[in-house]
């Protein structure tokens, strides 16, 4: 094994524990632990046998599967952000209701 | 009569916020709403102490949301005429009754106190001109507002007026927001001068100039996500 697979791999192991945790105290879905465990599994495979991204990325007219891979991730990661950003701008919404709710249940006059 | 509200968003000010709590009182507003916006010094106590009616937020929200839950509380209170004041010492409370009499004579629905409206102003020359020209530009273009001072943030407002405007922006952005919607729902305003004191004190304490393209970001950013 490369140093890179064993990183990658005690990584996806990683992972994994955390999402079984979280599952577990059902933090996350039964969905959002397959979905997850995909990327991880994925990722894992990929390191040892790259070729298999080949076989996805010559269907995009990507000759080089590792390219495909990191153009897709790029994307992914794009969206979480964006996603993020906006569940962030709700919560900060709601916390300023919370904030002006208390603020206006309990005026403090002399 | 009238009840006249003066809402105070304060931010750690506990050292101008009873000076300026005893300037309104001296000019007979009585009804004075500081909100102290998760201050870490004294703001709320000191404010409480000088007689005015205070309203704490747990944690900091910004100026906006102070406005806002200050604005909220006085129409609950029955409030017919809503002033947002500084709790910096900056505005002079007798700016307000000029601000107040275009409401009460029915000639405007909100009153917006401008800073280059009045001859004597001791405000920075870099400040001015960012105000001036930058600012009033950037309003003008993108939402077709023409006002001598956007930025301002001593104004005055009827109960049905602010029941109309929507204040959402948390921050300083609040301002050009407030314009904005005044705009949108073509509700009568008029400009009326102010005099706003630069002291050392404010200037250290308030905005840097650095902050007005913090503001400019977010009202871009509010507007291309809508
Ligand atoms: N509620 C609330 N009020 C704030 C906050 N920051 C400032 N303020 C208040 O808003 C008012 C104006 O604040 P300044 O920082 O002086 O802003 P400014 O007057 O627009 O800018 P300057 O021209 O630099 O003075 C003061 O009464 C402050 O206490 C905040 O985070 N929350
Ligand atoms: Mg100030």
């Amino acid at each position: 094994m490369t140093p890179l697979q064993i990183v990658v791999v005690l990584f996806a192991l990683f992972a994994f524990s955390r999402t079984l945790l979280r599952l577990r105290d059902s933090k996350i879905s039964m969905k959002e632990f397959l979905l997850w465990n995909t990327v991880w599994i994925s990722m894992a495979v990929i390191v040892f046998q790259p070729w298999v991204t080949d076989i996805v990325s010559q269907k995009f007219g990507i000759s080089r599967g590792i390219d495909f891979v990191v153009y897709i991730t790029i994307l992914v990661i794009l969206y979480l952000i964006f996603r993020l950003f906006v569940q962030l701008e709700s919560m900060e919404q709601e916390l300023t209701k919370i904030a002006s709710t208390i603020a206006q249940q309990h005026p403090k006059k002399k | 009569m009238d009840s006249v509200f003066i809402v105070i968003p304060a931010f750690n000010e506990e050292k101008s916020i009873v000076g300026v709590i005893k300037d309104l009182f001296s000019r007979n507003y009585r009804n004075v709403v500081v909100v102290d916006d998760g201050s870490s010094d004294r703001t709320a106590e000191f404010a409480a102490e000088a007689g005015a009616e205070v309203l704490v937020h747990p944690i900091n929200r910004g100026q906006g949301a102070g406005l806002r839950t200050g604005t909220d509380y006085a129409l609950s209170k029955g409030a017919d005429i809503i002033v947002h004041f500084d709790a910096d010492g900056q505005m002079r409370a007798e700016d307000i009754a000029s601000l107040v009499k275009p409401l009460k004579s029915g000639k405007a629905e909100v009153s917006f106190g401008s800073r280059f409206m009045a001859k004597k102003s001791n405000m920075p020359i870099v400040r001015k001109f960012l105000l001036r020209f930058g600012f009033k530009t950037f309003m003008r273009i993108m939402y077709g507002v023409s006002m001598s001072d956007p930025q301002s943030g001593f104004r005055a407002m009827t109960a049905g007026a602010a029941r109309q405007i929507h204040i959402t922006q948390r921050g300083m952005a609040h301002c050009s927001e407030i314009i904005e919607e005044v705009h949108r729902k073509k509700i009568p305003f008029i400009e009326v001068p102010v005099v706003i004191r630069y002291t050392e004190y404010s200037l250290k304490h308030g905005q840097s100039n650095l902050d007005g393209f913090r503001i400019v970001a977010r009202l871009v950013w509010r507007k291309l996500l809508k």
